[in-house]
């Protein structure tokens, strides 16, 4: 008996199981990641997500999905949707000034609320100089003349209203939308975010 | 730690298969090609199996550690039994830096979460009037 564990420790099937195990989990991650990309649909830079949670997912996805997005809403009760770069593919940097501009009438619809954070590039929340890292539907933004709205994404406050003012942490960050019970037009498909553009001074 | 694992990744990542191919290495020099034969088998055999575990078993492991983290840690206040529901009481964003798993970067919504066990029957939850809140 003490001869045959000798045999294993020496033999390299040990190695091999550990080597084999950590190959599988890289293997399991690349392709669950690889897959949720296939399930994102990107439009403007803003990726979301619709599958998550339904039923009829296979093996594959329902795996590569809750990776993804752990133990999340379905699409019709929570609506997500993030964004890592502008709208000339650049990643979003807090050195930067981006504008989020929302033609009239276009802000999310929804039946709840809607809200977007500036997070780091992980998705967690940084402080920023205002203490609030987000911008909703109970912001109280300011409209323009032609009834569209403006969000200036930077790390300073703007000459602008405050309110329409999401501040941004330093570095690299990611932005994130929500839009809770979202309206028809985001269920179907049809409502598009607007691209972040960058600002230049 | 769990963030430190989100961020560092690729360096243990790159840490682990050196140390991999530093162990192959010093087998093969020690007795030749002969000597990694059984190890590669064995790699090559779990790793093709294990990725099929692992796929298959994945919405299971990570549900799994969300009930353990619900019912052993809890979300703030301590365990949360087994059907309780918990609402944390403040946004989570504060507790980032502890590496809550609902530090979801937003102070827009509040978090509720607790492990739900219907083995032994239905069981009925009553939501308070919350018009106006």
């Amino acid at each position: 008996m003490s001869g045959f564990l000798a045999w294993i420790a020496g033999s390299g099937v040990v190695q091999g199981v550990i080597m084999g195990l950590t190959f599988a989990y890289l293997t399991t991650v690349l392709v669950l990641n690889a897959v949720a990309k296939t399930e994102t649909r990107t439009v403007n830079g803003w990726g979301a997500i619709r599958k998550a949670g339904q039923p009829g997912n296979g093996l594959l996805v329902r795996a590569a999905l809750q990776k993804a997005l752990p133990v999340v809403n379905v699409f019709e009760e929570a609506a997500y949707w993030t964004a890592t770069s502008d709208d000339a593919g650049e990643r979003l940097n807090g050195d930067h000034a981006y504008r989020l501009h929302f033609a009239a009438g276009q802000l999310p619809p929804t039946d709840a609320f809607w809200s977007l954070t500036a997070t780091d590039t992980i998705g967690y929340k940084v402080s920023t100089s205002i203490g609030r890292s987000s911008v909703d539907s109970h912001s109280g933004l300011l409209k323009n003349a032609d009834e569209s709205v403006d969000i200036l994404l930077q790390p300073h406050q703007p000459s602008g209203p405050p309110q329409n003012w999401l501040a941004t942490p330093s570095g690299g960050f990611k932005l994130m939308l929500r839009a809770y019970l979202p309206g028809t037009a985001i269920v179907d498909g049809d409502y598009e975010v607007p691209p972040v553009i960058e600002v230049r001074s | 730690m769990n963030r430190l694992i989100l961020k560092y990744a690729s360096p243990v990542t790159i840490v682990i298969l050196a140390i991999f191919a530093w162990v192959i290495y010093s087998r093969v020099s020690g007795g030749g090609v002969d000597a990694i034969i059984l190890l590669a088998v064995t790699a090559v055999a779990v790793w093709v199996v294990g990725t099929f575990v692992f796929i298959y078993f994945w919405p299971r492991i990570t549900v799994g550690g969300f009930k353990r983290i619900f019912v052993k840690r809890g979300l703030g206040g301590g365990p949360i039994p087994v059907n309780t529901i918990y609402a944390v009481p403040e946004s989570p964003s504060q507790s980032a830096s502890a590496g809550s798993v609902i530090a979801t970067g937003t102070d827009d919504v509040l978090y509720f979460g607790g492990w739900l066990d219907v083995k032994a029957g239905p069981r009925v939850l009553e939501v308070p009037e919350m018009e106006g809140r």
